[in-house]
């Protein structure tokens, strides 16, 4: 299965993927609340240069995971501008007309408020999934986070079946190819082909859970309510440390901005 | 043969059954994400509202079979996990714990585990979708700005889309349920008593 991590020998790497998450997560909250273009920025460059020296992450690399994301804010602002309620917006300087089409510098800055919010709120995972193997993340769940471990092993076990997964599920698809199977048009088609591909694949999937249940129930899984850990997960001394020293320079960013008078209002939830 | 663990009580079997379903639809959920933020920037909340409800497939097909409480915010959690290794991480997980909180939600008080016939799936579908549309738009996309009208067809959509889905995890449930791999499973039994 491809995924981002990357076993490396780095602070961030050494750290229990908990105490990643717990900085994850505020900033990640902290996105959807601004209203202003320079905390999400302020935020990214944070992250960005954690992620080169405390992550070993070469920069080479760090510029093929940041391009798509750039090119999402790019795409947003773009985009958004047209979509913004006109009464917002009016007031500010016309940029642009085509007929009904008009673009105001307004419209423009609140896609681009919106863009950098979503390139934030991606970003922030990026310490977590480059850095984290996931299976050290589920460890860490049963042992420090309480999650019941019968609920953490069995995603465990289960985790294996992924690549299996992905396997079947080209096996099916060169299948149909190999019998000439043609998808017919329409929505009843798409079903047909969805229908094609998902049932054996889940198929296959429920038969192996099955057969994995039998052979862990005859081991006695789940028999006590406590267990011993082949590999142990410790939230030390250094997982306090950066957290702290994160959640610090995070306040300082917000204090920072808030001297000059960059930081805008907080809203927890806009709807309507 | 095993029978079904009783309502409430999870076995190892229904446990590992519950996460392949989410590991499953993940994996066919897997290109959606690649392409979802590049989709969502160019066709804006209209394409986040038709993507949005296929990540309720996992939810709706764990709540129909399974039939107990958690199903549904397990098999939608974990069919994050296989997208959750890619550049979206948390972001995907996040959203798979809301979509599976608020269909775990409206599982109970529209079913209450027990009746899942096609017009409860449709509500359970469109009262996710509103409900689901609602809180990521009125979080992350910031609606508040957008016209109006804009908003109205796009909680529409999302409800359609929703629903839906709903009713296609419905009928691919019943189309696996004819395998006979769910024969130990809620919706197998049931399929087994109406036969």
């Amino acid at each position: 299965m491809q995924t981002l991590y990357q076993p490396h020998d780095s602070v961030l790497h050494r750290l229990n993927p908990l105490s990643k998450l717990l900085v994850a997560l505020p900033q990640m909250a902290l996105m959807l609340l601004v209203s202003e273009p320079w905390t999400p920025l302020a935020f990214a460059v944070l992250i960005s240069l954690t992620l080169l020296t405390l992550g070993h992450v070469s920069l080479g690399r760090f510029l093929r995971l940041l391009g798509p994301l750039l090119m999402i804010v790019l795409l947003f602002t773009a985009l958004y501008p047209f979509l913004v309620r006109q009464s917002l917006v009016d007031h500010t300087s016309l940029l642009f007309a085509l007929g009904p089409i008009k673009l105001y510098q307004g419209g423009l800055y609140i896609a681009l408020v919106t863009g950098l919010r979503i390139l934030g709120l991606l970003i922030s995972s990026l310490p977590f999934s480059i850095t984290t193997d996931s299976a050290d993340f589920v460890r860490a769940l049963v042992q420090q986070a309480r999650l019941p471990y019968r609920i953490g092993y069995s995603t465990l076990a289960a985790f294996r079946f992924i690549p299996m997964l992905q396997s079947e599920m080209s096996v099916v698809q060169a299948a149909h190819r190999v019998r000439g199977v043609d998808s017919q048009p329409g929505w009843r088609g798409r079903l047909e082909q969805l229908r094609r591909s998902a049932v054996p694949l889940l198929t296959t999937a429920i038969r192996q859970a099955e057969r994995t249940a039998l052979a862990m129930d005859a081991r006695a899984f789940g028999a006590h309510s406590q267990r011993t850990y082949f590999r142990r997960m410790r939230f030390t001394g250094r997982d306090w440390a950066y957290v702290l020293v994160y959640w610090a320079l995070g306040a300082l960013i917000l204090l920072g901005l808030r001297s000059l008078g960059l930081l805008g209002p907080l809203h927890v939830l806009q709807i309507l | 043969m095993a029978k079904n663990s009783p309502k409430g009580k999870w076995s190892t079997r229904d446990l590992l059954v519950t996460i392949v379903i989410g590991l499953a639809f993940g994996v066919l959920l897997i290109p959606v994400t690649w392409a979802y933020a590049g989709l969502l920037s160019a066709g804006g909340i209209f394409t986040r509202a038709i993507l949005g409800g296929l990540y309720f497939l996992p939810a709706a097909f764990a709540a129909y079979v399974m039939r107990k409480p958690g199903a549904t915010i397990l098999a939608s959690v974990l069919s994050a996990l296989p997208s959750m290794l890619g550049p979206y991480s948390l972001i995907v997980l996040m959203i798979g714990a809301l979509i599976g909180l608020v269909g775990e939600l409206f599982v109970w008080l529209l079913t209450r585990y027990k009746n899942f016939t096609t017009a409860r799936m449709l509500w359970l579908g469109m009262a996710s979708g509103i409900t689901v549309y609602l809180l990521i738009l009125g979080s992350m996309l910031r609606t508040t700005a957008f016209e109006p009208s804009i908003l109205l067809i796009a909680a529409v959509v999302s409800a359609a889309v929703f629903a839906a889905c709903s009713l296609v995890a419905r009928y691919l449930a019943n189309s696996v349920v004819k395998t006979g791999v769910l024969a130990n499973t809620a919706l197998g039994e049931t399929t087994a008593d109406e036969i």
